[in-house]
């Protein structure tokens, strides 16, 4: 199963998929699906097993967002 | 087009040839709006972008990259900086070597009753001139890092320091310091930073940046601008979050493609005081060789400089210097009053102004050797 993580805005999510680049942190940068929000902009899918992880390196960097989506169907 | 440029303080030219590569391939094999939606090349875009906030967030030593809110040029984020931090009843201060991009909108906010304004006259300000003017209501002080007309370096560390005891928001005008001196938002106590892109940065014209400090509490600032910004959507109201708040619109994404290329130019090829080296040995070799000319005047002081330099030659108007050393000898300056009156009357140059010359990464020992000797014919030809 995948998390889907929902930021602010797109600045935030390119911010967090830079640092999980470089830290080899699998996720995929996708649409925010219409039910989740309204919005043009991005988000980032993670399989579940690494939402922790994700979440834990963005909180080091002081990368802000607005919520985890737990066991989204794509 | 060749020739010889000196006029880095209003552009810098050339710029590194990365700088040109990056526009480019944005523009050829990029090409999406940044953050509107995530195709591959949105993202790719979104990426420049976000890296251009990194750099410029290292570069002024801040801790948060989306603190780095992209501009139009100095000006817009001087106003930005400016309108978005006072309020009716406000007290303002600022320095005497202030370009207009400053002047004219608190001159504009004053005239019309909204803000009550000091202005202090003086070249280099110290924390006594400045305590002489705080009021109860004193709210902002804005004040110019390097003039732009004599490069002249104005010491900020104790005038901050004083504001933040008593609670009054830093603004620093650092268009002409940026990239030459080394800033550091958290040690310099600077609230909000303004700065263009396309001076001391090296990237394209038309370019700019406010960068707010990480303590700095902008939700008690006000937008210049409101609109789309690709995030909240379904709200008429601007978003608080940054860099929306400020960002309204589709951005530059060349021309910050350019400043990219151009910080990251200055990080690969220069350690901390190469640049204000280089610039000043310029500037000095500039000054001892017309040391000589009857006539030549030169509105040095003694402090740190920026690789600017402000001239006049007895009998002749700077316009028509500038003129001569164009046509005839292919060097581009600035004559004038280089968009700062108020600089030009604390030194006694208004309202003729100087010839500017303003020397960049890339000016050359021969290149200043070859204006003094045209500087030197010229002054010969008037006699
Ligand atoms: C001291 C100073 N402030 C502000 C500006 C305005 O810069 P920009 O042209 O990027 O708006 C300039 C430009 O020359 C400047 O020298």
């Amino acid at each position: 199963m995948r998390d889907i993580i929902l930021f602010h805005n797109s600045s935030e999510a390119i911010w967090a998929s830079r640092v999980f680049r470089k830290q080899s942190i699998d996720y995929k940068m996708i649409s925010v699906p219409r039910h989740l929000g309204s919005d043009c902009g991005y988000c980032i899918s993670v399989p579940d097993s690494n939402t922790g992880p994700a979440l834990e390196s963005m909180k080091n960097t002081g990368i802000p967002f607005d919520r985890v989506e737990k066991n989204v169907a794509l | 087009m060749n020739g010889i440029y000196f006029d880095n303080a209003a552009t810098s030219f050339p710029k590194p040839e990365s700088v040109a590569v990056s526009v480019v391939n944005y523009i050829n094999n990029i090409g999406a709006n940044p953050g509107r939606s995530a195709n591959r090349r949105s993202i790719e875009a979104s990426d420049i972008v976000f890296e251009c906030r990194e750099l410029l967030a290292e570069k002024f030593g801040l801790k948060d990259p989306l603190r780095a809110i992209f501009t139009l040029n100095a000006t817009d984020a001087l106003n930005t900086a400016i309108l978005g931090s006072i309020s009716p009843g406000d007290h303002v201060i600022t320095g005497g070597m202030e370009h207009n991009s400053t002047m004219r909108p608190l001159n504009s906010l004053e005239s019309r009753g909204i803000i009550e304004l000091s202005v202090i006259e003086k070249r280099q300000i110290s924390t006594e001139d400045l305590m002489a003017v705080i009021k109860h209501n004193s709210k902002v002080f804005i004040l110019n890092h390097a003039s732009n007309v004599t490069g002249d370096v104005q010491k900020t560390t104790d005038l901050f320091n004083l504001c933040r005891k008593k609670k009054i928001i830093t603004i620093l005008d650092a268009a002409q310091s940026a990239g030459t001196i080394n800033i550091d938002m958290h040690k310099d106590n600077i609230d909000i930073l303004a700065t263009s892109g396309h001076k001391g940065l090296y990237g394209p014209a038309g370019t700019g940046a406010m960068l707010i400090n990480d303590s700095y509490d902008y939700e008690t600032f006000v937008p210049l601008k409101t609109g789309g910004t690709g995030s909240s959507s379904e709200s008429f109201s601007q978003p608080v979050f940054l860099p929306d708040r400020f960002e309204s619109g589709t951005l530059n994404v060349p021309g910050i493609a350019g400043i990219a290329a151009g910080l990251q130019y200055l990080k690969d090829n220069f350690s901390k005081d190469d640049i204000i080296t280089h610039k000043n040995r310029l500037r000095e070799m500039f000054l001892d060789g017309c040391s000589t000319i009857e006539g030549f005047t030169s509105y040095r002081s003694g402090t740190i400089n920026t690789g600017v330099v402000s001239f006049n030659i007895d009998g002749i108007e700077p316009s028509r210097l500038s003129m001569l050393l164009g046509d005839e000898y292919e060097i581009s300056g600035r004559p004038g009053l280089q968009c700062a009156p108020a600089a030009h009357i604390r030194l006694g140059t208004f309202p003729a102004g100087t010839m500017r010359f303003s020397f960049g990464l890339f000016n050359t020992n021969d290149e200043v050797e070859r204006a003094v000797t045209a500087i030197k014919k010229i002054a010969k030809s008037i006699r």
